[in-house]
């Protein structure tokens, strides 16, 4: 295993940045989710990993060498794709020795480790059959084989769950994490989804647009979003976000949005202009005492929860995670509270969060 | 993306196809049917006439040939037209020559079809959808326009009346590298990352990813080059002099004008000739029907 570092790491295709500046260091053993929306070159930034697409500036390096102009065969990486990409002409066993075949690995050798990755995935049962004969979370665990019997410095997963439903996607989460654990793996894993990135990743790489937004663990992301795209695209349902001005003096910021004045306690002086306030739907409370007020449009009991889903006379949607006992009727006027301590304060203009 | 999946697509949309036939048994959806077997029955025999009417006039003696009106059955098989008309030319050795020219025309096209295919899908080079086009460009050019070149070409180099003369310019088929690129393309670029990945060079990933998948385009440009060659007659005829170096095709028709009158003979030998093609296409119509629908319409 080894320690994987991506330096100013770009690669544009003709007219189209698909990554820019990418700086990222993964240590041994880590397990980074690349995480974005679909064109947020997350993909793309770990095909150039992989050695899959040349940088167009940048370099990588894998466990200390450089290994930017490397074929991806002399990278001692493997990769797990979002399609599996089985060999359909082999069987499960052979898909899984191919790796070890072609490095000249001897038969044993090669019986012995698919064997222990078999065992590990518990396929062991289903080697003779061949990819059409597997079910999509059979063909996962045989696409993890191949990658796992390499023994690789690092393992690159390009939305590996994506095509599997939705309970086996929870159970191959799950698998994966204790596999990392198992295995002591450096691994960097591609995904859209929050959930995936959120449970899995020991630390969270956002991007957006080719770049990245911030790196850091899940709570960190949740709790410090770097910027208004990190604030918004983690969480779910997604964090209110309110337009206003900030006008500072040290110790406590006034907030002045359209429909409500918040002061916020903060250090040190504050730059004043246009601003953007995040408050996450769950430190939002129904409360008389409310900060401003809003109409409720709609309520999805959760079972557990409910997200109350409101508006405020000048038509900002804001959803609320309120106690399933909540009791709150549909086009009734109700106040929303927000707890000063635990909003996200945002410059409108470039994004960037704004205080500590 | 596996064969077995297409497959089981496959049988899926016969499923539904039968489903949709039974859900409509309406009178006029019965009728549509009717007349469209009617038309295929048609077809089929006016394909079918000339090849029964060639093995039945090959069991016929010199005279019933021209009995009127016409028998369709011979009322009396003459089977000893068949050793007859194969000994009265020396066929043994028209048949080994169109193996030989077969059996080399067959490989090479499958090797540069293959390899080529690959290419033009495949890999990245300055040019090269130019190269391509101009490849497809070499297609609309008749075969005719190109015989005395060729000839003078092969002539120039001694080879006339050899089989290196029958088989080196017919080496390369634009059409199989056509399709076998096709296929290549239909190839999800992900498995051959994977190899990459894997660790296998270029060169593994062609030969042991891409090209095992290709086999039902492999299996389709051998059986419709092996056709093609079989049946090729105008270069035969042009590169060959001796009666030796003559196939199957060239040697018929030489036949045809040492038997000029014999009718039975003549059919008899093209009955023996068409044998391997229509054994070959019994085994293999699946192939057919695929090649049809990979490249378009050839045949």
């Amino acid at each position: 295993m080894a320690h994987v570092s991506l330096q100013d790491l770009s690669k544009e295709f003709d007219d189209t940045v698909a990554v820019a500046d990418l700086s990222l260091e993964v240590a041994n053993g880590e397990f980074v989710v690349l995480v974005g929306p679909s064109g947020s070159g997350k993909t793309t930034a770990l095909r150039l990993v992989a050695g899959l697409e040349r940088p167009t500036r940048g370099s990588i390096f894998i466990g200390g060498r450089d290994v930017t102009d490397v074929p991806p065969r002399d990278r001692d990486i493997a990769m797990v794709f979002q399609n599996y990409a089985l060999y359909p002409h082999m069987t499960a066993y052979e898909n899984i020795a191919f790796g070890l075949q072609v490095r000249g690995f001897r038969k044993p050798e090669i019986e012995g480790r698919v064997k222990e990755a078999a065992e590990i995935l518990g396929i062991g049962e289903l080697l003779h059959r061949r990819p059409g004969q597997l079910s999509g979370g059979q063909r996962q665990r045989t696409a993890v084989g191949r990658a796992i019997v390499r023994q690789p410095q690092a393992f690159l997963f390009d939305e590996p769950l994506s095509n599997l439903d939705a309970t086996l996607r929870v159970e191959m989460r799950a698998e994966l994490s204790q596999l990392h654990r198992r295995l002591g793996a450096t691994i960097i894993y591609v995904t859209h989804d929050q959930v995936e990135a959120m449970t899995m990743g020991q630390r969270i790489a956002i991007m957006n647009e080719g770049r990245l937004q911030q790196c850091a663990g899940p709570l960190e992301v949740y709790r410090r979003p770097a910027n208004l795209f990190v604030a918004g695209f983690i969480g779910s349902p997604a964090i209110n976000l309110f337009e206003g001005e900030l006008h500072g003096s040290a110790g406590a910021w006034l907030f002045k949005g359209k429909s409500f004045q918040l002061s916020v306690p903060c250090p040190g002086a504050a730059p004043s202009g246009l601003a953007t306030l995040g408050a996450r739907p769950e430190d939002l409370r129904i409360s008389d005492a409310g900060t401003f007020s809003a109409v409720v449009r709609v309520v999805e009991p959760m079972g557990s929860e409910m997200y109350i889903h409101l508006a405020t006379e000048y038509g900002t949607r804001v959803v609320v995670r309120a106690p399933a006992d909540a009791r709150v009727a549909v086009d009734e006027r109700v106040a929303v509270a927000i707890p000063p301590e635990k909003v996200h304060l945002f410059r409108s203009d470039s994004g960037e969060r704004i205080g500590p | 993306m596996s064969t077995p999946d297409v497959k089981s697509l496959d049988r899926v949309f016969a499923a539904a196809g039968q489903v949709g036939g039974r859900s409509g048994t309406s009178a006029r959806r019965r009728t549509a049917d009717g007349l469209v077997y009617a038309l295929a029955i048609a077809l089929g025999i006016t394909m079918l006439v000339p090849f029964l009417w060639m093995l039945s006039t090959s069991l016929m003696d010199e005279f019933e040939v021209f009995h009127f009106p016409p028998r369709l059955v011979p009322a009396d098989p003459v089977w000893s037209n068949y050793p007859n008309a194969l000994t009265a030319a020396p066929f043994a050795r028209f048949f080994l020559n169109s193996a030989v020219m077969s059996l080399f025309i067959v490989t090479g096209h499958l090797f540069t079809a293959a390899t080529a295919g690959y290419a033009f899908a495949r890999l990245r080079f300055p040019g090269r959808d130019k190269v391509f086009i101009l490849f497809l460009a070499n297609l609309m050019v008749p075969v005719i326009v190109l015989l005395i070149p060729r000839f003078l070409l092969v002539n120039a180099l001694g080879w006339v009346d050899t089989y290196m003369g029958l088989i080196v310019t017919e080496l390369v088929g634009v059409w199989g590298i056509f399709l076998m690129r096709q296929y290549f393309l239909s190839i999800p670029r992900e498995l051959e990352d994977a190899a990459r990945i894997d660790g296998a060079g270029e060169w593994q990933v062609f030969w042991k990813v891409a090209l095992p998948l290709s086999k039902p385009a492999l299996a389709t440009v051998a059986l419709f080059s092996f056709v093609e060659t079989w049946k090729s007659f105008l270069w035969p005829l042009i590169v060959t002099r001796s009666m030796a170096m003559r196939p199957v095709e060239v040697g018929i028709a030489a036949f045809h004008g040492l038997y000029f009158s014999n009718w039975p003979y003549q059919m008899a030998a093209a009955v023996v000739a068409v044998m391997p093609i229509l054994v070959l296409f019994l085994l293999t119509q699946r192939y057919f029907v695929r090649g049809i629908q990979l490249a378009g319409l050839k045949y």
